[in-house]
């Protein structure tokens, strides 16, 4: 269904025999030895890009020859029970979960502007499948849908949907729409699971934020690319390693305009295309090799794009547009063109930019989007895309090495240069950027993400799903200063709700390409991030975390409870105060008589 | 020069049981030599088992219990069993109380099951002063004496490094993995029969820990590793 089979050259060495070896000494370079020959003539044994003493992947196969993997257009499914009746409330047998209460229209956050009548809905189901990583070879996983990455959703502005989950798997999840402005009920909080064989009603009303309570849609919020992944405590990683991943794309007017002008191509076209970036390992039996001990960050020696290791793509002579997505748990790429000609960036996470910026290179952390234009026009018949980064454990990438950059993806380049090509290039302008004013700073707030005896830290605190760790003032603005003191580990932080809007990096004015909006900030070793940020429309509890998946299993997250003055959080520390139909778990639930089991 | 806690306990124990003893300074570790090696180079256990199971790593070392008696680590420790397991040492001033503390607590919430299901083995990061005596001494001031299924142990200098990485009970950074006041403070549990194993800050609130413990233990197998 996803791609054609490619018949596998396959070596099935035992995983005993790979693991022994790994014993030797100088035993990364000595294991990766029989993997490297195996590229034959073609082949690239350059694209082995980090000689970490892990055993490799041992199969054999020929990189460049799967077609890139798109993956599907979610369409709309009727939902019976009706999303928000009794039959689907929470506790029921339907959808035990429920559905977020701004969902009703008598909410107090429920606009009278929001597009009931345009609800769409949809069905997703966690399922176990299989996953042809490398040619020929079945890696178990399990998929949004069954795919990797899961379908795609394509979202208007103020056309609210339903995605009803159901989770099929064995463990329990959670789904965080990244990037979104959703209610805290569907915002993928790490404790608002959905159980095994249980059901739950995510509600996304596809608004953005005001420009002041009961003011217009603030349309410079609008998003573009977003993505859906796990965000289930104790599970996230090991649930991304599974597969669990999928884009989300968003449209309004405006981006609407830009592609009626042909400044941008149709959304999701031939010539706009998704590309999910991680990296995965495999055992001799292809299942996928995994170290739940390793909390540093996981690291895989295939590099993937939509699902299939290395694969390769056609395209004619002009621009496309790429919505890049880093799907790794822990590894930093940064990207160039084998011949070196230049992206032009047009949006930086969900949100486009306020003018497209060219650049040779980029760097891409895990939860990053990049909306990169590509123009093939003028290239060779053949170019790859590489990843100049080197990274040999979970701390962070080692350093840029552009001279030696190692090929991650091939683009096969055909035909003539195609007439009336989009239009966009360096200084197009695309959305507008509206700056969250220092007069409009009601509080700052330090967070300082720290390593202490092994575990992480914030504000030397460890997480607490019970307290709220802030308390913004709703629709309030805040300058926050995220600090890592943790010597040269990365971290890149994604905060939930909305954008931020980075002010400095380590004191200076942050590049045009992250100066206008972000939903996660990459902090650098011993790097110090100064944001501004507004707490719009939805009450909490809302999380921001690490988003290394391994760091963010261990509780590197902090939450935060934006609340209406003299409305104080119900979050104290002292007991798990959530109520039952923000967290979508029911109260018998949450009332376990020992007090202890849920939270 | 450092005091030996060996002779110190057995020349003076009344003292020492008053709670007058003074740590002396941080022990630290032999500088390994060369790069830094991770868990997998420096494991000469690895090849013994081939069950594909996470524990397959896991080091069958003979250490030594509280109780003088002699234990594999994986076979009479770990083995078909839902175990926590963090590391200490007798004569830490940082974290170790509280940890311990946190463990106590989280072994009287599952007191029922401790013993038969549910074990915890706590290895000492200073084997070369940590005898079985010490062992004892610490469990008593640390409230941990005479609870069911919990085993204070430890093992030679190299088998507790192995161990120590194993576990990812160590930091990248090698300057500061060698200052011992560094240990880990992570509490590594899981289920060996269903191949589920998590980590989480021991003093984590004992709500998360116990719920976490109870979603990795409960999980059956993953068809997916």
């Amino acid at each position: 269904m996803k791609q054609k089979t490619v018949k596998a050259n396959v070596q099935n060495p035992s995983r005993r025999s790979f693991l022994t070896r790994s014993l030797a000494p100088m035993a990364g370079v000595a294991a990766l030895a029989p993997f490297v020959k195996t590229f034959g003539k073609a082949a690239r044994p350059e694209l082995l890009t980090d000689p970490t003493n892990l055993p490799p992947t041992p199969f054999n196969f020929t990189p460049f020859t799967v077609p890139l993997f798109k993956p599907p257009v979610i369409q709309p499914t009727a939902l019976t029970p009706a999303p928000g009746s009794a039959q689907a409330s929470l506790g029921s047998a339907a959808v035990y979960h429920g559905i977020a209460p701004e969902f009703s229209k008598s909410h107090p956050a429920h606009g009278a502007d929001w597009n009931d009548a345009a609800l769409k809905t949809y069905k997703v189901d966690i399922l176990p499948t299989t996953q042809q990583i490398l040619p020929g070879v079945e890696t178990p996983c399990a998929g949004y849908n069954a795919i990797w990455p899961g379908p795609t959703f394509l979202s208007n502005f103020n056309e609210p949907c339903v995605v009803r989950v159901t989770n099929h798997g064995d463990t329990e999840t959670s789904l965080h729409l990244h990037g979104g402005h959703t209610p805290a009920h569907a915002d993928g909080h790490p404790n608002f699971y959905v159980h095994p064989g249980k059901t739950r009603d995510y509600y996304y009303p596809n608004i953005v934020p005001r420009e002041h309570p009961g003011g217009p849609f603030d349309m410079s919020e609008a998003p573009s690319t977003m993505w859906y992944h796990d965000h289930g405590n104790d599970f996230t990683a090991i649930n991304a390693a599974s597969c669990h991943a999928g884009f989300h794309l968003f449209t309004d007017d405006l981006e609407k305009q830009l592609i009626a002008s042909n400044v941008l191509p149709p959304t999701y076209g031939d010539t706009d295309v998704p590309l999910a970036f991680s990296d995965r390992r495999l055992n001799a039996d292809g299942t996928q090799f995994w170290d739940p001990l390793e909390h540093d960050g996981y690291l895989g020696d295939l590099i993937c794009v939509n699902g299939n290791a290395f694969p390769v793509m056609k395209v004619q002579r002009r621009k496309y547009r790429f919505r890049f997505l880093g799907a790794a748990l822990a590894r930093v790429f940064h990207f160039k063109m084998s011949n070196n000609m230049p992206f032009l960036m047009i949006g930086n996470d969900a949100w486009l930019l306020p003018q497209a910026v060219g650049a040779t290179s980029f760097t891409l952390t895990p939860a990053k989007r990049a909306d990169v234009i590509i123009d093939f026009r003028n290239a060779p018949k053949e170019v790859f895309l590489q990843n100049a980064y080197t990274q040999t454990n979970g701390r962070g990438p080692d350093k840029i090495d552009l001279a030696n950059a190692k090929p991650v993806m091939k683009f096969i380049v055909e035909g003539a240069p195609v007439a009336n090509d989009i239009k966009v290039a360096v200084g197009t302008r695309l959305r507008p950027h509206v700056p969250i004013l220092p007069s409009e700073i009601q509080t700052t707030r330090v967070f300082t993400f720290e390593r202490g005896n092994g575990v992480w830290q914030v504000n030397k605190e460890l997480w607490d799903p019970r307290r709220a760790d802030a308390q913004p003032q709703l629709n309030g603005a805040e300058r926050w200063i995220l600090q890592n003191k943790s010597g040269g580990w990365w971290h890149p932080i994604h905060i939930h709700l909305e954008a931020h809007q980075i002010q400095k990096i380590n004191g200076s004015r942050p590049s045009a390409f992250n100066a206008a909006k972000v939903d996660t900030s990459i902090l650098e070793g011993n790097t110090t991030v100064e944001l501004f940020m507004k707490f719009r429309t939805f009450t909490g509890p809302i999380v921001f975390h690490c988003h290394n998946l391994n760091h963010e299993d261990m509780r590197m997250m902090k939450q935060f409870d934006p609340r209406p003055p003299g409305s104080p959080s119900p979050l104290t520390g002292q007991s798990f105060s959530v109520p039952p139909e923000i967290c979508g778990i029911p109260a018998e639930e949450l009332a376990d008589p020992h007090n202890h089991l849920f939270l | 020069m450092h005091l030996n806690l060996r002779t110190f306990i057995s020349g003076m124990g009344p003292l020492f049981l008053a709670g007058a003893v003074r740590a002396a300074e941080a022990p630290a570790r032999p500088a390994a030599k060369g790069s830094y090696p991770r868990a997998n180079d420096v494991n000469p256990y690895l090849k013994h088992r081939n069950n594909g199971l996470v524990s397959d790593r896991f080091p069958d070392a003979v250490v030594t219990g509280h109780d003088d008696r002699s234990y594999r680590f994986y076979t009479d420790l770990i083995a078909g069993k839902m175990v926590f397991i963090n590391f200490m040492y007798v004569r830490c001033r940082g974290i170790c109380a509280g940890n311990t503390e946190a463990m106590c607590r989280i072994h009287d919430a599952l007191k029922p099951r401790m013993g038969k299901d549910v074990f915890m083995v706590s290895l000492s990061v200073d084997p070369a002063e940590d005898t079985p005596e010490a062992l004892r001494f610490y469990m008593e001031t640390r409230e941990a004496k005479g609870r069911a299924g919990w085993t204070f142990a430890v093992g030679t200098p190299a088998d507790t490094e192995v161990i120590r990485r194993v576990f990812g009970a160590y930091d990248p950074d090698r300057k500061a993995d060698e200052v011992v006041t560094n240990h880990s403070g992570m509490l590594t549990f899981g289920n060996d029969r269903n191949n589920r194993w998590a980590a989480l800050p021991t003093v984590s609130n004992l709500g998360q820990v116990l719920h976490s413990f109870d979603n990795i233990t409960r999980a059956p197998r993953s068809r997916y590793i």
